[in-house]
């Protein structure tokens, strides 16, 4: 079994998922973990299949993006490897007047505090830029990431919030 | 329906009268889950039996507040709660099992991201009521309840409600980007 990294991009329209995921269960790839969204009138697709040889999928897809309007891509990667042990979850929210550089900043405080992001979405909307994103901290050091990110974000000009994003087992 | 709905009266699982036995606990996508249970006798010896292995099986559970037939693999619209020494507790009514349990009142919404031992890898944003009226039966003798309830207790409820019709909270999740990998920590 071959283990896929699928991404298809391109102008919005109504179809794209049905279109690609078609192709895919034609062919018997099976589709395990996906994001699908639309980023400023493009639709994006980042999606794991499992299932047939890269070179099958490419040549399957080929026709879709035929018209210059999409672009696939298909590529094989090695399944999942040793996930390092999670830390603890927390939701980072950052907005303010947009400029250059402010994910690669706050990002790299996170990094550099042994964080992990797992999940980020950003939005620029006028000149409001937002950022929310799932990062997992190492035990106890929030506190101080926390400090860090708000000094960073006041460099920027931009507000920031951490917070715990626990879960509560029913 | 003219039965007068109280409080639990200090109802505890000894009143059941027989020994809990653990059941195991099924995940999804096994089908029981996914289908509505039908109410129960509250009075018959199944049900009791039900009542009572619920709150072993729930006691076992590391972790566990809630638990619902369905989770054992029984369709049938019973519950077991207990929400304990839960940090997030606000009121608390100890250990209680509901058979055929409604919920009559729901207000202050909010949203908070919620685990299911039947859905053990996932988590999800749903929102939940946090002032709640909820009416039911006791297992036994079939006395009618009335309990009025808040914050987590009520999350809890409506959690294992949820499940005695068919749902999960899979079915309320706010979003397409509202579920997430479970995250074990330590």
């Amino acid at each position: 079994m071959n283990e896929l990294a699928i991404t298809v991009i391109g102008r919005d329209r109504p179809g794209i998922v049905a279109d690609v995921a078609e192709v895919l269960a034609r062919l018997g790839a099976n589709l395990t973990d996906s994001t699908m969204t639309r980023l400023r009138g493009h639709f994006a697709m980042t999606l794991i299949c499992v299932g047939p040889a890269a070179a099958d999928v490419e040549a399957e897809l080929a026709p879709l993006a035929a018209d210059g309007q999409l672009l696939a891509t298909v590529r094989e990667v090695t399944p999942d490897g040793v996930t390092p042990p999670a830390g603890e979850p927390y939701v980072l929210a950052v907005h303010g007047a947009d400029r250059m550089g402010i994910v690669a900043a706050m990002t790299r405080v996170l990094t550099d505090a042994g964080g992990n992001v797992t999940d980020l979405s950003t939005r620029l909307t006028g000149t409001l830029y937002v950022v929310v994103a799932e990062v997992e901290l190492p035990p106890g050091t929030s506190d101080e990431v926390a400090g860090r990110l708000a000094r960073t974000a006041a460099e920027l000009g931009v507000g920031v919030s951490l917070r715990p994003a626990d879960s509560d087992l029913l | 329906m003219t039965a007068e709905y109280v409080g639990l009266g200090g109802w505890t699982p000894e009143a059941l009268a027989v020994p809990g036995e653990v059941r195991p606990v099924v995940s999804a996508p096994d089908p029981v889950l996914s289908r509505p249970g039908p109410e129960v006798d509250p009075t018959s010896d199944e049900v009791i039996r039900l009542a009572a292995d619920l709150v072993a099986t729930m006691r076992v559970s590391p972790g566990c507040v809630g638990l619902a037939a369905p989770q054992v693999g029984v369709s049938a619209q019973v519950f077991a709660v207990d929400i304990t020494g839960h940090p997030k507790a606000v009121t608390v009514h100890g250990t209680f099992v509901l058979c055929n349990a409604r919920v009559v009142e729901a207000s202050r919404w909010k949203a908070g991201r919620e685990g299911c031992m039947s859905v053990p890898d996932l988590t999800g944003d749903v929102k939940r009521a946090s002032r709640l009226v909820v009416e039911g039966v006791l297992p036994g003798t079939g006395a009618p309840v009335r309990l009025v309830t808040d914050g987590f207790e009520a999350r809890a409820l409506q959690h294992e409600i949820d499940h005695c019709a068919g749902l999960l909270f899979l079915d309320r999740v706010a979003g397409a980007h509202a579920i997430y990998q479970r995250k074990v920590y330590l």
